[in-house]
């Protein structure tokens, strides 16, 4: 390879041996095989029985309204806003690895690309409905488009929800444009390969009649950076937005022009941390050693580490910048945080997804698949309390201290954590399934460009 | 009456010693008195001013008292005297005399409508002899823990010094200017403009005894919903207007400010500017108001308000309210699930006079709209009126040097704002410390 990211005796981006051919049969093999292996229904059926569960916590939802959960006045936001941030993190993540790392040319971005996308849309459709579920009268989210209406109303414009609201539509069409346009030519491998009538079709239809003619190519690859040069600036803005919806509240503890970047380094931290845990379970259980090999894992602990370091540097002014506040609520609110209800959540999140992460800084960790899990599941664990304990702990450590209450979920709150989970599972085995996991052509590519030099 | 020159025998003779300590003191309950009014939901939910308690009865004690006991709020006592026994949670409420238990009577009822089985009956404690105070022969810890469903976080300004400003008389009367809250604050954005009207309310903390009677009249007037004990200890309590119990000082000289909180009605609504979809907004007046049929529940408004004045209907808690249909007032909505709610400083009040003023073809008189929480209030700690008239009794409040608002440094210009509290100590007498 050209680039060279680490020091001589690096793990080779490809393992010798997979041709141009080898590389499109196997990939398309999983796709088209009438059999799915043991371990996809295992991990399928899991997804699938914990989203029926959400299917129940939300018709009860629906049935009695937002009281079955455990928000109350003041902690009027609970788990669900804290999710809705936790799961577009996650999604933001994914984007930030196929589409900023296309613009730079990272040979890694290859191989694992289509495995960020993937699980950006799972993560997207998760967080899509947070917001909705958590509305009081959920019927009537679609009072937050502008759309001309008989009651000749438009949005509030100053609402930073309704700046999100319309972000976060921007970034799934966009982003489910980018996934289908980045998949075409794979789309067209796996008809081209098809055997059973079925496939053939079905396969042929999505592939929207792609042919490979240099005219095809230069369309796509025009039309692919184009997305990928806006989708980069647009998940920054995505994830500063959601940010915008703390800080552009009063609520102390949240009312600071820090968090639009500190989320933003979150969502990197949290995104490739999941990126990373499929790609090792992907490349597991699709014995896809070959094409994702060590020289990925580590490019991807090195992201995170990046993330890391960046959220570290938030936390650290989180709390710096109250020393020279005199804003008496904040700094209350950061005491409390530290000391009072949410002082578990709020050292065991900064153990998790700032301290421990510094020990990839040692290059035989970044190459180890066991303990990159365990340190990206401690990162994912880590950043889901760091949102709870945001989200709860500035409302509840409120201006007035007479109206100081406690927040507990209630069953139907975790019902919904894990039922969005099983969601996530769902969508994602799916589409592993059913869609090339790898992007084909990227990787023959690559495999082009080593080969002729 | 002729004045009592030996307070000593007035009061009688001492009582019996009691064998551990402890003297129990039958009093009636603030808002359900004897009992006879037990099976109102409106008064079962009806924080008590000192203790905050919601639904059940506790038996209060000292601070020093329980910790020389080893209780704490909520643990669960049996308490004995010659006549019965209850079993009853503890509430340590500074400012209880030591040694003193206060077990209030009318709840445990075992017959009736909605206060059987609430709290506990301390009349099968009570003799016929001393029907006011008995000595406890039994008062142990069972080991058992009881929620009790309080109306109020924290007991404390928690470092907010200016939630009460208070200062003595003294001061008062040497330098009146040291209490002018200063108010120099500017905004970004163009002031509204209020060419008829502009509705103000002050309230006078040196006037407000806590009786909560304000807070009963809202409810009354303005179909706000109880909720119940379940739904109180998930802090869900509707009240669109409550009265914030403070202690100030130590323990053992513990002194209660209260305060009374409806909606601000800010000038520059936290409120307004992060509802998505225009439910809640500015009126001509000044008021910030919801729009029920706009809402769509996004409780942004309520995180952002710094006041916490806001309430939300987790629950259909209106439509699950067994009332008489009479019962309700006609003039103001109903709110259904899923929708935010709050004060409107009695806007159908404020509309009916204004109409009526209209149609008369006369000025607006000052004290011609009265809102439901003053109307009740026993003190006239509460003015409601027109900042517009300078001679209006809420206008001439407000020019008061005592007159402050709640979080000044929000910026946040509340419409409501309050007069300090001025203190008028004895001067301590010889013996005590100063």
């Amino acid at each position: 390879m050209t680039v060279a990211i680490d020091p001589p005796g690096d793990p080779p981006i490809i393992q010798p041996g997979v041709s141009l051919h080898s590389l499109s049969t196997e990939i398309s093999f999983r796709v088209l095989s009438p059999k799915a292996p043991l371990w996809w229904w295992v991990g399928f059926s899991f997804g699938f029985v914990l989203f029926l569960w959400l299917l129940v916590a939300v018709s009860w939802l629906f049935a009695n309204g937002i009281g079955v959960w455990g928000v109350n006045i003041p902690v009027a936001w609970g788990y669900a806003i804290a999710e809705y941030v936790w799961w577009i993190a996650l999604a933001s993540g994914g984007t930030v690895i196929s589409a900023l790392f296309y613009l730079t040319r990272s040979p890694w971005r290859a191989a694992t690309n289509r495995i960020a996308e993937t699980m950006l849309l799972a993560a997207a459709a998760c967080a899509g409905v947070m917001p909705i579920l958590h509305l009081g009268r959920q019927g009537l989210f679609y009072w937050l488009f502008t759309y001309p209406n008989v009651m000749g109303l438009w949005p509030q414009m100053r609402s930073p929800l309704w700046w999100d609201f319309t972000c976060l539509l921007c970034y799934v069409l966009m982003s489910l444009m980018f996934y289908y346009v980045g998949a075409l030519p794979d789309l067209a491998t796996v008809r081209d390969l098809a055997r059973t009538r079925f496939s053939q079709v079905f396969y042929g239809l999505l592939a929207l009649g792609w042919r490979g003619t240099a005219r095809h190519w230069r369309n796509h690859k025009a039309v692919y950076g184009t997305m990928a040069a806006i989708m980069a600036p647009m998940v920054i803005s995505v994830h500063s937005v959601v940010g915008l919806d703390y800080a552009g509240g009063l609520t102390p503890g949240w009312h600071s022009t820090q968090f639009p970047p500190f989320f933003f380094f979150g969502a990197v931290t949290s995104g490739t941390a999941i990126v990373i845990i499929l790609t090792i379970l992907v490349r597991w259980g699709y014995s896809l050693q070959d094409v994702i090999t060590e020289y990925h894992l580590n490019a991807l602990a090195k992201v995170m580490l990046v993330g890391s370091v960046m959220l570290s540097y938030a936390y650290f002014w989180e709390a710096w910048g109250l020393v020279y506040s005199s804003d008496l609520a904040t700094r209350l609110e950061f005491y409390h945080r530290m000391f009072g209800f949410t002082a578990a959540t709020f050292w065991v999140e900064k153990v998790l997804s700032s301290i421990i992460p510094q020990l990839l800084w040692f290059p035989a960790v970044r190459r180890s698949p066991v303990i990159l899990l365990l340190i990206s599941g401690g990162i994912i664990v880590g950043m889901w309390l760091e949102r709870y304990t945001f989200t709860i702990s500035g409302l509840m450590h409120n201006h007035v201290p007479s109206w100081w209450f406690e927040f507990h979920p209630t069953f139907w709150d975790w019902s919904t954590l894990f039922g969005t989970v099983g969601l996530f599972i769902t969508l994602f085995f799916l589409l592993l399934r059913f869609m090339p996991i790898v992007s084909m052509s990227e990787v023959r590519e690559m495999i082009d460009k080593a080969d002729s030099k | 009456m002729p004045p009592i020159t030996d307070l000593s025998a007035a009061l009688g003779k001492s009582p019996e010693p009691a064998p551990l300590g402890l003297r129990l003191l039958f009093r009636p309950d603030e808002a359900i008195w004897d009992g006879r009014f037990a099976d109102n939901a409106w008064l079962l939910e009806l924080p008590r001013p000192f203790t905050r308690l919601t639904w059940d009865n506790a038996a209060l004690l000292a601070p020093e008292t329980a910790s020389r006991l080893g209780l704490d709020t909520e643990d669960v006592v049996r308490i004995g005297t010659g006549h019965g026994q209850v079993e009853a949670p503890v509430f340590v409420l500074p400012g209880q005399a030591e040694n003193c238990v206060t077990l209030t009577l009318g709840f445990g009822r075992r017959a009736g409508g909605l206060g059987v089985g609430v709290g506990y009956d301390a009349f099968r404690l009570r003799g016929g002899a001393d029907p006011w105070s008995a000595p406890a022969t039994m008062f142990i810890r069972t080991g058992e823990r009881f929620p009790l469903a309080e109306g109020q976080g924290q007991d404390r300004v928690e470092g907010h010094k200016d939630l009460i400003r208070e200062g003595t008389l003294t001061q008062f009367v040497e330098q009146p200017e040291k209490f002018i809250q200063e108010r120099e604050r500017k905004s970004l954005y163009p002031e509204f403009a209020y060419p008829r009207h502009a509705w103000g309310m002050a309230i006078d903390l040196n006037s407000c005894i806590g009786c909560q009677a304000c807070v009963i009249a809202c409810q009354a007037e303005n179909n706000v919903p109880t909720v119940g004990r379940e739904q109180v200890l998930k802090h869900r309590l509707m009240h669109w207007l409550r009265i914030d119990r403070y202690y100030r000082g130590t323990p053992e000289n513990v002194e209660f400010a209260f305060e009374p909180m409806p909606c601000m009605h800010c000038e520059k609504a936290p409120c307004e500017a992060v509802c998505p979809v225009h439910a809640t907004v500015h009126d001509h007046s000044g008021l910030n108001l919801m729009v029920y049929n706009r809402c769509v529940g996004t409780r942004f408004c309520s995180n952002n308000c710094p006041y916490k004045v806001r309430r939300f209907n987790f629950f259909g808690y209106a439509a699950e309210q067994e009332r008489a249909p009479q019962s309700w007032n006609p003039e103001v909505s109903v709110r259904g699930r899923g929708v935010m709610e709050k004060c409107t400083y009695c806007l159908q009040r404020i509309r009916h006079a204004v109409i009526e003023s209209e149609v008369a073809q006369r000025p607006l008189a000052d004290g011609e709209i009265v809102t439901a929480c003053q109307q009740s209030c026993p003190t006239q700690a509460i003015v409601f009126g027109d900042l517009n008239n300078p001679d209006s009794e809420v206008a001439r409040r407000k020019a008061s040097v005592l007159n402050y608002v709640l979080l000044e440094e929000l910026n946040t210009r509340p419409r409501t704002s309050y007069l300090a509290l001025v203190h008028n100590r004895n001067k301590p007498t010889a013996g005590e410390g100063s």
